[in-house]
């Protein structure tokens, strides 16, 4: 029964109906309420089953000493339960040695993955960015009017930069991300309507 | 090998040129700063006259979605909003959809001067935390009910701040004030607290800025602070250089060099068309 089609379409209905009819009509907050909650420990669920596959996966690479892979998979197992248990132990996430970690390894380590990426757009840039077309032309062209607008520099080598910048910004930009938005917006409520009625069914882990 | 022919044998794609002089424009003008003048945008001047403008007792909800890779962009703007509003007595209740959210707010009080800076806790301000799950909903019942949070990142019960009796809903606030990654933490914003407070996003990684424009210039975002020269034109306006101002002026080489790079990767382009190579 728990696998039946039918569970997750009747659950899915009832929940939408719970949820608009509380916030359309105002009814069954506490119901309500408790469901949104639910969402919340979903969540906190999910990131523990994410932890257990996981470990799951690089135990079997250990095990099996995968090539090029296994070394790795201590390292990452190692540092993941350290933090883990650092960051377990009182208080919840604001020990020092878990801070300490954090501030100085984790973050610098985050930025400089972030920061690596500009050397992707300036190699995209060297490499690929050719104008072959018209499109591509006014890609180009208006890619770097907005790139001076953004940087002082740009204003000092000519003033034109930001003014026809905050235009592009205004005016093309604005419209077309206001039809995309428009579209997003009619796209989701026609598959809310199918997953309510039963026709989108990939989210139980079906084809449609 | 001698270290010669592998420097050369390195030299010979032309791409590690382009890396090298990259580099450059970014160090040289940390280690030799120049000042510029900051171009200030009309979304950060309404940003900073709105916040400037609002009166002291202001209650506002200050929803901080940092992650250490988006630290760089939306940090300087997170600190120089910051840094404006301990001038006034704005009472700040914070909070993280993001997991690193709450540790990297505390980073940015420190830069601001520690958090006797905002005042007392629990009086004056509060660090609600990071609820997992979808944001979207998260913020949807905290402006409905704000006990969705039951302890504060400090573990104190949320019951026993005198702060949060004044705010038994999100919607009970002044302003909204966000600092945002991109569009998926924008949007729910906009849906969630929109139709409640007024919104002034203070913090918007670059992806997000251009799509932010449909929504300041429809009216449902009061001011929006881009990153870079954006942090820097509000720390400018406040009278209190910081962050942003440091590090904007290293936005401005590397953008041109990757302008000159576009620039001379089309000539050379155009002229392999024009003798009719491939």
């Amino acid at each position: 029964m728990l696998k039946s089609r039918w569970t997750f379409l009747t659950l899915t209905a009832l929940a939408a109906c719970v949820i608009w009819g509380n916030y359309f009509f105002s009814l069954w907050p506490s119901l309500a309420k408790s469901l949104k909650n639910t969402l919340v420990f979903a969540g906190a669920f999910g990131l523990g089953v994410g932890i257990y596959r996981m470990t799951r996966q690089h135990t079997k690479f250990i095990q099996s000493r995968k090539e090029n892979q296994w070394i790795y998979s201590i390292l990452f197992l190692g540092t993941y339960f350290l933090i883990l248990i650092l960051g377990l132990l009182p208080p919840l996430t604001r020990n020092e040695t878990f801070l300490w970690f954090y501030y100085n390894v984790g973050l610098p380590i985050d930025a400089t993955m972030g920061a690596i990426v500009a050397f992707f757009y300036i190699q995209g840039a060297a490499r690929g960015f050719k104008i072959r077309s018209t499109d591509s032309a006014i890609l180009a062209v208006s890619s770097i009017i907005m790139i001076m607008r953004n940087a002082p520099i740009g204003a000092m080598i000519w003033g034109g930069f930001p003014i026809i910048g905050d235009w592009i910004l205004s005016v093309p930009t604005t419209g077309t991300f206001r039809g995309i938005i428009i579209g997003t917006g009619i796209g989701l409520i026609a598959m809310v309507i199918r997953t309510i009625m039963g026709k989108e069914r990939s989210f139980y882990g079906r084809d449609n | 090998m001698s270290t010669q022919s592998k420097i050369s044998d390195f030299l010979k794609d032309k791409i590690q040129i382009v890396n090298i002089v990259f580099i450059l424009t970014i160090v040289l003008p940390i280690l030799y700063p120049i000042s510029m003048p900051i171009p200030i945008s009309k979304e950060v001047r309404d940003a900073y006259e709105y916040v400037d403008a609002l009166p002291d007792g202001t209650l506002a909800i200050y929803s901080v979605h940092l992650s250490a890779s988006i630290w760089p962009e939306i940090g300087p703007p997170f600190t120089a909003v910051l840094n404006h509003i301990i001038e006034k007595d704005i009472k700040i209740v914070f909070i993280s959809d993001a997991a690193q959210g709450p540790a990297l707010i505390e980073r940015g009080i420190e830069l601001i001067g520690g958090k006797s800076k905002l005042g007392e806790y629990g009086e004056d301000w509060v660090l609600l935390g990071y609820l997992p799950g979808a944001f979207e909903v998260s913020l949807a019942t905290f402006m409905e009910d704000s006990s969705i949070y039951s302890k504060d990142y400090y573990g104190n019960l949320v019951s026993e701040l005198p702060l949060m009796s004044k705010l038994p809903a999100g919607k009970d606030a002044d302003v909204f004030l966000g600092n945002v990654g991109g569009i998926s933490t924008l949007e729910p914003v906009v849906r969630q607290a929109g139709p409640y407070l007024p919104i002034v996003v203070c913090g918007i990684s670059s992806s997000g800025y251009s799509l932010s424009m449909p929504y300041y210039e429809a009216g449902s975002l009061v001011g929006v602070v881009p990153p870079g020269s954006g942090g820097a034109a509000y720390e400018y306006m406040s009278g209190k250089p910081g962050l942003a101002m440091q590090t904007q002026v290293t936005l401005s080489f590397p953008n041109l060099f990757m302008v000159l790079v576009i620039i001379l990767t089309n000539m050379s382009f155009l002229l392999k068309k024009v003798r009719g190579g491939t």
